[in-house]
């Protein structure tokens, strides 16, 4: 038995020995590199984020470190109580991250060959792009918390069945020490894609809380240095747990601490006198999630589904490669297929019929092509038309929660692939049915009373349902060509970031969506029918202000309720006045170059330079957290192409740089834009990282193509 | 009455220990002498005793009372740092003082000074200097092993502190250099690192028990550089040692003749006697003697046993028993590991105490000072006096233990790949492939003393037993490898008897590939302790073959009964280099739980070697066993079964001894 | 009614007590004077162990004193609770020695006198438990009918 003294004694010691470590680094790597050796880690805006996140201090030199690491040497005091061991957990903290940081100069991927060749890579540290990728699904609880698996389990089959059932609720989690191992062992894939970081054996844990204090900084507007406020914030979210499995040492123990002293506790299954709500011990290693979700008293959003593989947000980003692909259908497989969510009558639903038709995954060889209709009929009284797309846009992000499902495109440009190891597992198609049945019902329960799925893989079947597909697709397009701004009278908030980022509101427009790219003006007017006490609110428009840059009165007004009256004056139509707030979950950045006259964007994947000298994490930094940053907007890239594209600023023409892989992706939408506005050829004359990454260049380029931009007036 | 504890493995020890209980005029053993000492102080043991400086002795009470800082205000910590470092610091010295004397010699034959000595591994003179990135094309011999000297000794008095030992640089992996580069514990020059440790642990300099503990870290690479300079300067000087079959134990001393121990380590001196002892024939016959018997004690006897296949007759803790067979006439002793105890032993006996080293002085030795440009003269004169003394022996009983085993030696770096070669063109790759396969589990490097807390060679045996049984190949040096010879575990019977069967398939393979007909021994005799660094050359080059560090290999390091400070210093190296290292005794390191942390479980995380302390060899054994597997699995060539920590606890164990800790909590502490 | 009271779990076996003992009991009772003083001065208290414990040898003032019985020359004596030998009438016969069942007299052979704790009479506290580092050694207070 540790007692709590014993546990105390051990985290100091554990401080003493984590700082002399960080010291004898230090001095090394000073003497090697010198005081003006620049550190950091790659793709972030937030320097060393520990310091960033604790200390007033810029931390960009290795000279600035040698005055904060003695600073928190001299906090420690070897008297063993809880309030020192908890400054032992502080100075562990940053004694930790100046380690890492050490490891990082002169190389981005420090622990590319850290395990043996054949087993299981580190990743290290988790750059920005992955937090704010994950960003959404944090706040709306989603994903329900992180947790931390420190040490080795005493059961392997068992710890596999923990971070299974993690998966089903969604959380994060990361893998260190020989967990990460075990889990290989237990054939469960890891990676920064799949929310399962393995970040590595020792001090690389720090990733795990530098990721905690990121998303604080990232969505909670919280600032550089502000301790208070940091504290205050992780002890709301994210919702962090440390799990502790095998035996403790002094600086597994002084780690827990800093976990502990940022505000999350640590659950072990050793014999430990507890602290209770802080170090706890839970030798079941059948109850150590439920006691985690208690102690950080975590939502679970996600219900079970009975399928044979697992289901969570972990898989959405999960990629089914050719090779894994046991059947898939559409895409390069020219197989004909369609999905479509169809409001019908009640005598015409039987709630919870799911039907399968045709040959389903097993009965297929592996490597085919397959046929695939997924047809959703629904009845509801508060169901609408409008609602159809909004509900199945859904079924894109249901199907790809499942493991070995993977799902791409919408309607009649489907493409899905099931992979190897899921129809192994037991995926076949028709699971499709029970999940859709499932998530609609947890999801829209409000608007819909019966839900009835057919999945059909039989050609037949799917010629009989194809052309009102087709015709519903068509007939919902033209609707919504016809939703535009000035015809409505009603726009939505949406604050579901709010738990996150406390003083950021989105205004969703029917030609600006929400900046996370997730919610538009139908999914907002759905969502406010489902919970009318919700995060989307109906704003009556009121009278108009600035009727060009778009202020009115009724917008005014709720800005500044929801912003808690930090802001009172907001325009949709231009980034260069009072523009709308990023909360830090943004899929594109867009920001002004005055010497090209126009903007740039960036997407969150982009992680090479941009024009304007800052990477995207670098700008993420100064645009996200509810503030306004004249010049800078965070926006959903569907935005881009809308007519009311900083439409006060001059619009889609003051594009002038984009990342090619966006432009790319993108394209057909460009496209269309251009030739609406005039210029098909516009697309071409927008520079990328290929042609110019500072803006001399840029105006080169621009003057060579004869960018429309250079033309317009200027926008200062 | 309380049952007496057994006090020795060896029988023949075990048999002489009861004759000397018989008679009361011969002077008090280590073991008498251990249990007059008993108790012994806890202050000392637990390393919390502080002589450092004239304000103390301080003392830090260990149960958590005041005082719980020395006069300075040095806290546990600190202390026991300053201690741990400084033995390493001695350790240290030792060894690399033991090499510069060997490069000394070198230096003093190249300049033409002595006659007594030259070049005898010729071949091992291009492998050091390509290893040391000297152009080896057209140079002869003697050219070259000048070069190779020059920057030996260079790594003794470099002053560019940018420049890393040649000896640290170019014999460990490049993975394992750069670790230990960003630790800040790569020497520049061996002498200097040793200076820094006494000036860091003076008082009143450094207290962060960190820097101290990796100061003394720093120094333990710089002893590896001076053991491998050492062994490499041997070998050129001496020879590769190569495959013998000879005896050794006690047994091997000859009633009828002239016998001369040779104990202490360095073997500058030893060498040179084996060669004149012939010379003296006709002096020997006319004093009545059949010949000289030469045999060795501890690590001198290790160097010629190897080279020379010149019997051991014992280990360290039983060297004054040598005596108390009333035949040994002369004891010619170097340094290191020498009983002070002898010089009175000697006055008890016929035996003439020869000391042959200044650093080395016994009251009650004749010294004969031992000089590389007068060698064969000094070495003429010291066995003439062993022939006197022979003449004089007198009527006293003659107890020579009739135990004696055979044993294959020789297990130079050179030698093994030579071996493996049999099975194919890359040798490491076949090693590496054997490991792969699991027909060898693991490696296991046995080193270190003797300990009288423990049985003698007890641990040694016990925890060697269980590895083999468990196919873990064992290379073994210094006084465990003497018990090993003695015991009869380094030959082929062990082999058939003991060890597992891929282990058996494996050496029963390589000993065809040798045209033997039988297995090679399951133990693998490398030399004395100072060539430990053939170990790590061993391990090393399977490391780098199979592209990993030492760290991820099945490897682990035990000293079940380390004594001296260079047992300390090591340890202290193994651990820094990647090897999971047992230690049978407890260290004076136990007063402060950060250091005792550090060294199992800090270590770990930065170095990817640590200590395992446990004084139990059997237990210790099961943990060395586990512990190979835990890293076969972690290297992805092996399963966890049963769920092993890294400090070779299983799950299970882990369970139990909570346990029975709460039991005795329950009952009160008893 | 004062004792010494040995706490095991707290020895070092530094032997300070024994130190602190001869110290007092020598001639000149100054350090570091005695160590050269003839014949030398014999610890009253002894550190030993026993199975691995730490255990002390010190007279306990026992209330029917085996010693006194034993000694023919009522030497041995019991004053204000303590077992006291007089050193004028003790001839050297060690039969107390023998008769201690926690053999806490020793044989000053030199002086052909036997010795033991006498609880440093006319001193504050005894050299032993003043001279302990850690408390293993205390006085306290213990009840006796």
């Amino acid at each position: 038995m540790i007692t709590q003294k014993e546990l105390f004694s051990m985290a100091i010691t554990g401080g003493v020995s984590a700082v002399g470590y960080a010291d004898v680094l230090l001095n090394k790597a000073l003497r090697t590199h010198g005081p003006n050796k620049e550190i950091g880690y790659p793709d972030t805006g937030y320097e060393l984020p520990c310091f960033y996140g604790w200390t007033t201090t810029p931390v960009k030199k290795l000279g600035d470190l040698p005055s904060l690491l003695g600073e928190v040497r001299g906090k420690i005091m070897l008297e063993p109580t809880y309030e020192n061991a908890l400054l032992a957990g502080e100075a562990t903290m940053w004694a930790a991250e100046i380690v890492e940081a050490i490891r990082y100069i002169d190389n981005e991927t420090p622990y590319a060959d850290e395990a043996p060749p054949g087993t299981q890579e580190y990743c290290g540290f988790v750059g920005d792009p992955v937090l704010r990728t994950l960003g959404i699904a944090f706040v709306d609880d989603t994903i329900p918390g992180a947790i931390v698996f420190i040490g080795k389990a005493k059961d392997p089959k068992a710890l596999a069945k923990m971070i299974r059932d993690c998966q089903n609720k969604g959380m994060l989690l990361m893998a260190t020490f020989d967990i990460i191992r075990q889990l290989e062992d237990e054939g469960i894939s890891m990676g920064t894609d799949i929310m399962l970081f393995p970040l590595g054996e020792f001090t690389q844990a720090i990733h795990g809380l530098s990721f905690a204090i990121r998303a604080a900084l990232a969505f909670g507007g919280v600032q550089r240095g502000d301790r208070e406020g940091l504290l205050k914030y992780l002890k709301m979210r994210p919702k962090v747990v440390v799990i502790q499995l095998g035996p403790l040492d002094q600086i597994k123990v002084a780690a827990e601490f800093a976990v502990l002293f940022n505000g999350s506790p640590t659950i072990t299954d050793q014999d430990v006198e507890e602290i209770p709500g802080k170090y706890v011990v839970q030798k079941d290693y059948d109850q150590i999630i439920q006691t985690a979700i208690e102690i950080r008293d975590m939502q679970i959003k996600l219900s079970a589904i009975d399928i044979p593989v697992a289901y969570g947000p972990a898989f959405e980003g999960e990629t089914v490669r050719r090779p894994d692909t046991y059947v898939e259908a559409g895409g390069p497989s020219k197989t004909k297929v369609f999905e479509l969510v169809k409001m019908r009558e009640a005598d015409q639903v039987e709630d919870g019929k799911i039907t399968f038709i045709g040959k389903d995954a097993d009965e297929l060889e592996e490597g085919s092509g397959s046929n695939l209709g997924i047809l959703v009929e629904v009845y509801g009284k508060k169901m609408q038309e409008d609602y159809e797309s909004v509900l199945e846009r859904r079924i894109h992000q249901f199907i790809n929660f499942a493991e070995g499902a993977w799902h791409t495109g919408q309607r009649s440009l489907l493409w899905i692939r099931l992979s190897k190891k899921g129809v192994e597992s037991g995926l076949r198609f028709k699971h499709f049915g029970d999940i859709l049945y499932a998530k609609l019902h947890d999801d829209f329960g409000v608007l819909l009373n019966r839900i009835q799925v057919t999945v059909m893989t039989d050609q037949n079947e799917i010629e009989k349902h194809f052309p009102e597909a087709l015709e519903s697709y068509d007939a919902r397009d033209k609707r919504v060509a016809g939703l535009i701004d000035e015809k409505v009278d009603t726009f939505y908030t949406c604050t579901l970031c709010q738990s996150f980022a406390p003083n950021h509101v989105c205004i969703v427009s029917p030609e600006r969506l929400g900046l996370c790219g997730a919610i538009n003006w139908l999914d907002a007017k759905a969502s406010n029918q489902i919970t009318p006490t919700g995060p989307n609110q109906p704003i009556v428009k009121g009278d108009t202000i600035e009727e060009e840059k778009g202020q009115w009165t009724g917008v005014n007004d709720a800005v500044k309720e929801h912003t808690h009256g930090k802001l009172d004056v907001f325009n949709l139509y231009t980034m260069m006045e009072e523009p709308m707030t990023s909360c830090g979950c943004f899929e594109c950045i867009v920001g002004l170059v005055p010497e090209a006259n126009g903007v740039i964007v960036v997407n969150r994947e982009h992680s090479g330079m941009t024009p304007l000298g800052m990477k995207f994490s670098t700008l993420a930094g100064t645009v996200g957290g509810g503030q306004q940053t004249p010049g800078f907007i965070g926006v959903g890239r569907y935005y881009l192409v809308s007519k009311k594209f900083i439409s006060a600023d001059g619009g889609f023409h003051r594009i002038v740089w984009m990342p090619k892989q966006l432009k790319e992706e993108m394209m057909d939408r460009l496209k269309a834009r251009a030739e609406e506005v005039g210029t098909p050829d516009f697309v071409d004359k927008i520079a990328d990282e290929t042609v110019a990454t500072d803006p001399a260049e840029l105006v080169e380029y621009l003057n060579k193509v004869d960018h429309p931009a250079l033309k317009l007036p200027s926008m200062m | 009455m309380v049952e007496e504890k057994k006090k020795s493995a060896d029988p023949g020890v075990v048999e002489l220990l009861e004759m000397k209980e018989k008679d009361e005029t011969f002077p008090t053993t280590a073991w008498d002498r251990y249990d007059i000492m008993q108790p012994q102080c806890r202050f000392g043991e637990l390393g919390i005793c502080c002589t450092i400086c004239l304000q103390g002795p301080c003392r830090i009470n260990p149960t958590g009372k005041e005082p719980s800082r020395g006069v300075c205000g040095a806290t546990a910590y600190t202390i026991v740092s300053r201690n741990l470092i400084r033995k390493i610091a001695a350790g240290c010295a030792a060894h690399s003082d033991h090499g510069r004397h060997i490069a000394h010699t070198l230096k003093a034959l190249l300049e033409g000074k002595t006659d007594a000595y030259s070049i005898k591994g010729e071949e091992k003179v291009k492998t050091v200097a390509k290893r040391i990135g000297i152009e080896v094309e057209g140079k002869d011999t003697n050219t070259l092993a000048k070069e190779v000297l020059d920057m030996a000794l260079e790594d003794y008095s470099r002053h560019d502190e940018e420049t890393p030992l040649i000896w640290t640089k170019t014999i460990v992996t490049p993975e394992r250099f750069e670790i230990l580069d960003r630790c800040d514990v790569v020497p520049y020059n061996i002498d200097a690192t040793i200076a820094e440790v006494m000036h860091r642990t003076h008082i009143g300099v450094d207290a962060d028990p960190v820097p101290l503990i990796f100061n003394g870290i720093k120094c333990a690479i710089a002893d590896l550089a001076g053991e491998h300079i050492s062994t490499d300067i041997s070998d050129i000087l001496f020879g590769v040692p190569e495959l013998t079959v000879t005896e050794s134990n006690l047994g091997v001393l000859k009633e009828n003749s002239v016998n001369v121990a040779m104990h202490g380590h360095n073997p500058v001196l030893s060498e040179v006697i084996a060669d004149v002892a012939e010379e003296l024939q006709e002096e020997v016959t006319a004093a009545g003697a059949e010949g000289i018997n030469l045999v060795g004690i501890c690590c001198t006897g290790n160097e010629l046993l190897m080279r020379r296949g010149i019997p051991l007759a014992t280990n360290f803790a039983s060297q004054e028993l040598a005596l108390l067979t009333g035949v040994l006439d002369a004891m010619i002793v170097d340094y290191q590991c020498i009983y002070p105890s002898l010089g009175w032993w000697a006055q008890c006996f016929h035996t003439r105490l020869i000391s042959t080293s200044n650093l080395c002085r016994q009251t009650g030795d004749t010294h004969i000072e031992f000089n590389p440009k007068t060698a064969k003269e000094d070495a003429k004169k010291i066995l003439r006096l062993a022939i006197e003394a022979f003449k004089n022996r007198g009527t006293r009983e003659v107890n020579i233990p009739d135990y004696k085993e055979t044993c294959v030696v020789g297990f130079s770096m050179e030698q093994v790949e030579e071996i493996l070669r049999t099975q194919s063109d890359d040798p490491m790759q076949y090693m590496v492939d054997q490991i792969k396969e699991g027909k060898v589990a693991g490696i296991a490097a046995i080193v270190g003393c003797n300990n009288i807390k423990t049985c003698h060679d007890e641990a040694h045996l016990k925890v060697a037993r269980e590895l083999i049984r468990n196919n873990v190949l064992i290379i073994a040096t210094g006084c465990a490898a003497g018990a090993y010879v003695r015991a009869g575990l380094a030959n082929s019977n062990a082999t058939k008897e003991i060890a597992g069967e891929g282990l058996k398939e494996f050496l029963t393979t390589l000993g065809k590939g040798m045209n033997l007909d039988e297995p090679l021994p399951p133990i693998w005799h490398m030399g004395s302790c100072v060539d430990n660094s053939r170990i790590h050359d061993f391990v090393t080059a399977i490391a780098n073959k199979m592209g990993v560090d030492i760290k991820d290999l099945p490897v682990v390091a035990s000293a079940p009964e380390a004594m001296s400070e260079k047992a300390v210093v090591i340890g202290t190296w193994l651990v820094a280099t990647g090897w999971p290292t047992h230690v049978g005794i407890l260290p004076f390191i136990h007063g402060s739980d950060l250091v005792v942390q550090v060294a199992e479980n800090t270590a770990r995380d930065v170095y990817g070697g640590y200590f395992v302390f446990e004084t139990d060899a059997d237990k210790a054994a099961k943990r060395l066993v586990n512990i190979i597997k835990q890293r076969r699995w972690k290297l992805g060539i092996g399963t966890d079964e049963e769920i092993v920590y890294a400090n070779g606890q299983t799950a299970h164990e882990l369970f139990e001894e909570t346990e029975e800790k709460k039991a005795t909590v329950a009952n009160g502490g008893k | 009614m004062t004792q010494i009271k040995f706490v095991s779990n707290l020895c070092q076996a530094c032997r300070q007590c024994e130190m602190g003992c001869i110290e007092r009991h020598s001639e000149s009772g100054a350090f570091p004077d005695f160590i050269w003083e003839d014949p030398p001065t014999i610890s009253r208290i002894r550190v030993t162990e026993m199975k691995g414990k730490v255990l002390t040898l010190k007279c306990l003032h026992c209330k029917k004193p085996k010693c006194m019985e034993a000694c023919e020359f009522d030497a041995i004596s019991k004053e204000d609770g303590l077992v006291i030998i007089d050193m004028e009438k003790c001839t050297g016969c060690y039969e107390c020695v023998d008769a201690c069942p926690f053999k806490s007299i020793q044989k000053d052979e030199l002086r052909e006198k036997a010795i033991k704790c006498d609880f440093c009479k006319g001193y504050d506290m005894p050299a032993c438990v003043s001279s302990c580092p850690t408390d293993a050694l205390t006085i306290v207070e213990i009840k006796r009918s």
